[in-house]
């Protein structure tokens, strides 16, 4: 028979940190729905080019025409009629953080953007709901030809023409609902680019801030790393809970040349009432990298597949994610590649733990299109469950249609294994030892891949606290 | 009436088009004549087979055939050889407590000949099945076969699979572990070639304590084939120590064949162990080098690969009469290989 055990508690996330709220008090907000009057709106409170105007109001079609996916979480709670799409804080974007308003430097503050600034990046931007209120780089990495700015700078300033070629070309409105939603109200984000044989040795990070309840946060990121070229890129978020649903429809799309590579980090701590529904994509060319790191923690429900496209021979893709899911989420994940040049590489390792009622699913595609011979592609996904309340499911997906290749899935899924327990024990450790060693070595191999600042939030927001034993 | 067949649990992408059969199927109702006032036993009414509800009730209601059997402990009576070619059938075996039971289903469609069968297997208390789905039809014939096993505390099935015949085929088995320890595998052999459509979709619904079931294919892809294989391992709440396993292990030999894998694994019960792994490779290089240095010809060489991959799982074949048939039709499916 089976013997009833008193179970390892593991803690949910201390949110503390993000739930703080400062008063709504925006310089310009539209009303709430998505309208053709308010994507004009906020066009013409952007200043938008021609082009961008026109490009706005075809999304919004597009938008209209599309059916809400029918395969992923439910998002029934997200009702578009009720979310305010633009929120203009006080104040305008500057590169000083004494020029920025009060309350939103208090809130950056405490989130320690700006010591981490100092101590270790070498740009910063940071955005408060709908537009970016601080953006400055280092003049070390300015003066290497690297431009770290806001979007809507670099849609009117000199790299205008750059931006109209690549925006939403990875990841067009037609893509699917989110992004359409995303071409027709977005607003804020980063433009990075890196020239042709420039290193930025110490990593570049936005982080988003979304303060007005009931709002949508749509900020756009673009990167273009030129041949030879190196960046790493960190994403952070953030927002306090309300009763109320909060929509984050953000879009990555990432260009990286010949021998490149590029590492793109993100620690996702939305707030518990938020719709997460991202897209992110990467074009790899001959010889180049892309790595993402992602943590999943915060959010009522996610959709996030970072996709990457593998298009010059010899490319090569890494995804490393953890996703941590608790009462009231469901964090549906994973990543897409599709293979299409010879000799390319593709390796995706993630993680989960759902604990309360928390559902947590991995989701993939591992493409081999016909001509990317001697591609290679391996998939490894585990799960723990720490309840019966719980779920996790994976649905991974491989469309392979050449011979010449190599690949290989692994899957698990299960609890906290006796047998490594009592191995532990039998080498002298406690029985609590043992089991915190296992639970906390469960994430490790994510962590490592983290910045430490965030490897250590991480390991903050994972806060777990071993009690009697597991099972 | 027309359905879609082999939906997985929970849908994916659309664009992958794996969340159900690409083909949607449709009957000619008038074509085959259809029994009526049949009964078989209850244990059947809400068994489901991995081809899904609508195939099910479909073939229920124009089967043209219909073969029940039961075996008691001790009979003497208990195994079964059944061979199709065309038509709509039901077939449905029942074994009481404690008795064991063997059925070879030999599908051998010719020409363009089309079967759609439903085999319902029911095994009760500490019973043992042996169940053998053999398609060894002809090219151009078209297969659609739902399966639906059950199994009470302590039953254990063994599902084998040769799926190397027609033109179109559909498998979709589902097995529903509702007994503490029962158990029950599915082992695969497939081989598709030329323009063949074959579209595979197995699960295991676990709700008993300590239930195990193992899902496992070894393929073959060449020519032009389209091939889908979806497996899923679905803990339900309450199976705790329950264990799946899910494999596929497949070879490619055309650069022009599709060759889609699903593997699903769904848990809503921690104490549970649920693993899969999948591999899809070409010949092995150094395997085939090293038979040459020895003395093989390279189209022997390759033949000689093949045949080890399939052998293990035709030797799960107990009667040595079926075991050689099979071989014999998958030696002529080999010779016909374009890449030998």
């Amino acid at each position: 028979m089976f013997e009833v055990e008193e179970k390892t508690r593991v803690d949910a996330i201390d949110r503390t940190l993000y739930d703080f709220k400062d008063k709504l008090d925006p310089a310009m907000i539209v009303n709430s729905g998505l309208t053709e009057k308010v994507v004009r709106q906020i066009s013409l409170e952007k200043e938008d080019p021609e082009w961008m105007a026109e490009f706005r109001l075809e999304a919004l079609k597009t938008y209209n025409s599309l059916e809400i996916p029918a395969w992923g979480p439910p998002i029934d709670g997200l009702d578009m009629d009720n979310i305010v799409t633009y929120v203009r804080p006080k104040g305008e974007m500057s590169a000083k953080w004494e020029d920025v308003p009060e309350d939103i430097k208090n809130t950056f503050e405490k989130l320690g953007i700006p010591q981490s600034e100092r101590k270790s990046l070498a740009g910063v931007g940071a955005q408060y709901d709908s537009e970016i209120v601080y953006h400055n780089v280092r003049k070390e990495v300015e003066a290497q030809g690297v431009i770290y700015t806001d979007i809507e700078s670099a849609l009117k300033g000199d790299m205008a023409d750059v931006v109209r070629s690549h925006f939403m070309k990875l990841i067009p409105p037609t893509d699917h609902k989110f992004a359409a939603l995303h071409g027709a109200v977005w607003s804020g984000g980063s433009f990075v680019y890196v020239p042709k044989g420039v290193s930025v040795e110490i990593p570049l990070q936005s982080y988003f801030r979304l303060n007005a309840p009931g709002a949508g946060q749509f900020e756009h990121t673009l990167i273009i790393v030129e041949d030879d070229a190196y960046l790493h890129f960190i994403e952070g978020c953030s927002a306090p809970k309300y009763n109320i649903a909060n929509l984050h429809a953000g879009c990555v799309e990432i260009y990286i040349g010949k021998n490149s590579r590029v590492r793109y980090s993100t620690i996702e701590n939305w707030s518990k009432n938020m719709y997460n529904l991202n897209s992110k994509r990467a074009l790899v060319e001959e010889g180049g990298i892309i790595e993402w790191v992602s943590g999943s923690f915060g959010s009522h429900t996610s959709y996030l597949y970072p996709m990457s496209i593998l298009k010059g021979d010899n490319s090569r893709m890494e995804y490393t994610g953890i996703t941590f899911a608790g009462e009231g989420q469901e964090l549906d994940t994973g990543a897409k590649v599709i293979h299409m040049g010879r000799n390319t590489s593709s390796h995706i390792t993630t993680k989960s733990i759902s604990r309360d009622g928390g559902k947590s699913n991995f989701r993939s595609e591992v493409k081999i299109t016909r001509e990317a011979e001697n591609s290679k592609s391996a998939v490894t996904c585990e799960s723990l469950m720490l309840d019966d309340q719980s779920r996790s499911d994976t649905i991974p997906v491989s469309d392979i249609r050449n011979s010449k290749v190599d690949i290989g899935h692994e899957a698990k899924i299960g609890r906290i294994s006796e047998d490594s327990i009592f191995y532990l024990m039998s080498r002298g450790l406690s029985e609590d030892d043992a089991k915190a060693l296992i639970v906390g070595g469960f994430a490790e191999p994510i962590a490592k891949e983290l910045p430490v600042e965030y490897a250590v939030e991480m390991n903050n927001l994972i806060n777990l606290e071993m009690k009697g034993s597991i099972g | 009436m027309s359905y879609r067949v082999n939906t997985i649990p929970m849908p994916t992408w659309n664009h992958l088009k794996v969340n159900y059969a690409p083909e949607i199927f449709e009957r000619d109702v008038n074509k085959s004549e259809k029994l009526r006032n049949y009964s078989v036993s209850h244990v059947f009414d809400d068994m489901v087979s991995g081809a899904g509800a609508d195939f099910d009730n479909d073939v229920k209601a124009n089967a043209s055939v219909i073969k029940c059997k039961s075996v008691a402990a001790k009979s003497g009576d208990n195994s079964f050889v059944s061979e199709y070619k065309e038509g709509v059938v039901r077939e449905c075996l029942e074994v009481f407590e404690g008795a064991e039971a063997e059925l070879v289903q030999i599908i051998a469609s010719e020409n363009e000949e089309q079967l759609d069968i439903l085999t319902q297997v029911y095994a009760h208390k500490d019973a043992k099945v042996r169940l053998y789905l053999l398609n060894l039809s002809g090219i151009r014939s078209d297969v659609r076969s739902g399966v639906a096993v059950k199994a009470e505390e302590n039953a254990d099935i063994e599902v084998v699979r040769i799926a190397i015949g027609s033109h179109r085929a559909l498998y979709g088995i589902r097995s529903e572990l509702t007994g503490d320890n029962s158990r029950c595998n599915v082992t695969t052999a497939y081989l598709a070639d030329n323009d063949e459509m074959l579209d595979m979709n197995d699960s295991t619904n676990f709700y008993g304590r300590e239930t195990f079931s193992e899902i496992k294919a070894i393929g073959l892809l060449s020519g032009r084939a389209y091939k889908t294989l979806r497996e899923t391992v679905d803990f339900k709440r309450g199976c705790v120590h329950a264990i799946g396993h899910e494999g596929e292990d497949t070879v490619m030999l055309s650069d022009e064949v599709t060759n889609l894998t699903t593997p699903l694994i769904l848990c809503g019960e921690e104490w549970v162990e649920g693993m899969h792994a999948a591999t899809t490779t070409r010949l092995d290089d150094d395997m085939l080098f090293y038979l040459q240095s020895r003395g093989v010809p390279l189209k022997d060489a390759k033949r000689l690969i093949i045949e080890s991959r399939f052998s293990p799982v035709v030797d799960m074949i107990a009667n040595e009469d079926i075991k050689n048939r099979v071989m014999k039709s998958m030696g002529e499916r080999l010779d016909a290989l374009s890449v030998l």
